[in-house]
């Protein structure tokens, strides 16, 4: 193993051959950086979006009327009841809203005063906010972004909607939603059910849709089936489908991530070859040197080996290390908007430290195999043959 | 006591494509401990093969070549590496000095592979470097150093291990005058010390040596004769 001559031999030949090694590390530290930062987005945001979609409603029962989306009558609700299974329906009124004359979009989300359930998730968002003071009056309550943004236009404690009607509804921005770094409610505008009626264009006795719970699994594909056939104009979408939607646009980036990963790596590894073996005539005459001073081939293959470990190691930290400041606390600029794109509030999403350990490590090994095999094979095709070189 | 060093009908080859070069030609040698050798001969007479094979780095084609009693062409790496590193210290002509590594650093190289407690190998060092006459420049760059200040390093690094033989492949090529006077001197001192001793060279300054010596002339692959210089 390494004494401390040894150590002292290994700083040497890692840090003061720095030169030689410096374009190597700086390579690497790239390469790690850019990956790393890659997956630290993606798995952020795929872990964001999964638990935000776990947390929604089983199935959500809309209506389509000429192939369009089309409010749903309230009286749908009684029907959905009479299945057996199915727990918890709640009718909801929502909408995106869309400022002119162009630009942001806002999720406004209407909530009904008399809906326990409501309320009580509601009451979770708010806090200490008092509920029935806030439902009684033209009051909303806006996500950090949206308040934000309505600042910059000068609204600053009301925003004036322009209803469905074409007549504008004040509404006080009576408190900002505590800052959440959930991707998809960064654009929420929660209010009254009756003035999200009025705004959206809602009518009385209908609802934009319902979204209800199957606390059996088992039940659910013939629950589903059992919707459908209730109304020539149902529409049922199952929580397990939005799921497989989202899965599938995150497996495409995947797909599209890892063929740059390929790209990098096979790139990468190329440039670290042609260095090596740039330099084969410079390692030749060291390790010759070596071995006439009576060093064995083991003891010239141990101090390469740690030479690599050290900076394998060491560029690897690096750029793991600088790839989550710049994912997580710089919250990852420019990189950010090709994930997200940069429509609506979405760049402005807080992305949540996740980090995949098993993504981590092939990157490690997919990083580490082929620069210990373009550095080490050629030095050990040298210190296998005979020494002589460094006689002449 | 028996020769440090005995060599029997020592042949080298080397195959090039178009045909096989005979380089050594029958070599019968032998250097008693403590002697001190001059290798003569022109450029391309086979000195360098000569010396690569008595230090292990090349192998004899045909023939016996004992070193310290131990046939050196059939051992393993491992062994003959540890053989090189305890009995044999080399001088090259081209110094070989680790150009990014201090002057002591460069010396400990040959300490490195042994598992030596770290005080040691620094009180190895100096002592070293003091009988080569380099201690001054312990910690300067290898690659600041002259022409002569590096062939001190090259001695001190050769004699570090304190080794029974020390062989030199055409110290001098790259001296100044001044400079190649100062190494037969130090080469006196170690010749004082008891080393065995071999120099392949072709540079006439080694006829002013001024202690007992042996000169073997080398021609194409041949020793032609040898004579004793008291
Ligand atoms: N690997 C080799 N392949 C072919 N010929 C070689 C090889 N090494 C040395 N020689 C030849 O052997 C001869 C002797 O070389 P060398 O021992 O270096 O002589 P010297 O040191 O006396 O100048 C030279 O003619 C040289 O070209
Ligand atoms: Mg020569």
């Amino acid at each position: 193993m390494l004494n401390r001559v040894k150590l002292h031999f290994l700083a040497l030949s890692v840090f003061g051959e720095s030169s030689r090694h410096l374009a190597t590390v700086l390579l690497s530290v790239l390469v790690i950086f850019i990956l790393s930062s890659v997956l630290f987005i993606s798995s952020s945001i795929k872990y964001t979006v999964t638990t935000a979609l776990e947390n929604e409603a089983d199935m959500t029962v809309q209506r389509v009327r000429g192939g369009m989306l089309a409010q749903v009558p309230l009286s749908w609700e009684k029907d959905i009841v009479n299945i057996r299974g199915i727990d918890s329906v709640s009718p909801r009124v929502w909408g995106r809203y869309f400022t002119k004359p162009k630009g942001k979009s806002f999720l406004i989300i209407g909530v009904d005063f008399l809906d326990s359930n409501a309320n009580k998730a509601l009451s979770k968002i708010v806090g200490s906010t008092d509920l029935k003071k806030f439902l009684n009056a033209h009051n909303m309550l806006v996500s950090a972004k949206v308040k934000s943004w309505m600042k910059k236009r000068f609204y600053t404690d009301s925003y004036s909607f322009l209803s469905a009607d074409g007549e504008f509804i004040k509404m006080n921005i009576y408190a900002t939603l505590p800052k959440n770094s959930d991707l998809l409610s960064n654009d929420v505008i929660i209010m009254p059910i009756d003035d999200a009626r009025k705004i959206l264009g809602i009518k009385e006795g209908y609802v934009t849709d319902f979204v209800l719970n199957v606390p059996n699994d088992a039940q659910k594909v013939f629950i589903e089936d059992k919707l459908s056939s209730l109304h020539f104009d149902i529409r049922v979408v199952s929580k397990k489908e939005s799921l497989a939607a989202y899965d599938e646009s995150f497996n495409f980036r995947n797909g599209f991530f890892l063929t740059l990963f390929m790209i990098l790596l096979a790139t990468f590894s190329l440039i670290l070859y042609q260095r090596y073996t740039q330099s084969y005539s410079t390692q030749k005459r060291q390790i010759g040197i070596y071995r006439a001073l009576g060093w064995s081939i083991k003891d010239i293959l141990t101090l390469k080996f740690y030479e690599i470990v050290v900076i394998i190691l060491g560029s690897y930290v690096t750029g793991v290390g600088l790839a989550y400041i710049f994912v997580y606390i710089a919250n990852a600029p420019v990189l950010r908007d090709i994930f997200l794109g940069s429509g609506n509030f979405s760049p402005d999403v807080v992305l949540i430290p996740v980090i995949d350990f098993s993504a981590l490590s092939s990157i490690f090994l997919l990083y580490a195999i082929p620069f210990v095999a373009s550095v080490l094979i050629p030095v050990w095709k040298i210190a296998v043959s005979d020494p002589k070189e460094a006689m002449l | 006591m028996s020769p440090i060093v005995e060599i029997e009908g020592l042949k080298r080859f080397y195959n090039t494509p178009a045909e096989r070069v005979e380089v050594l030609k029958g070599i019968n040698l032998s250097i008693e401990r403590g002697e001190t050798l001059i290798l003569k001969g022109v450029s391309g007479s086979g000195k360098t093969t000569l010396l690569s094979i008595i230090a292990g780095l090349d192998r004899p084609s045909e023939g016996k070549v004992l070193v310290e009693g131990e046939a050196i062409a059939k051992l393993p790496d491992n062994h003959l590496s540890h053989f090189r590193g305890r009995h044999i210290g080399m001088v090259f002509q081209h110094y070989n000095l680790i150009e990014h590594f201090s002057v002591k650093d460069n010396v400990s190289v040959p300490l490195v592979p042994m598992n030596l407690r770290y005080q040691k190998v620094g009180q190895r060092v100096e002592d070293a470097m003091k009988k080569a006459n380099i201690s001054h420049k312990s910690d300067m760059l290898a690659a600041r150093l002259s022409g002569g200040e590096k062939q001190r390093c090259t001695i001190a690094r050769a004699i570090v291990t304190n080794p029974e033989i020390v062989i030199c492949d055409e110290p001098t090529a790259n001296l100044d005058r001044e400079n190649a006077i100062k190494f037969l001197d130090i080469l006196k001192n170690l010749h004082n010390m008891g080393k065995t001793i071999i120099i392949a060279t072709h540079d006439s300054i080694f006829e002013s040596l001024n202690f007992s010596h042996t000169v073997v002339y080398m021609s194409d692959g041949e020793i032609e004769k040898s004579e004793s210089i008291e």
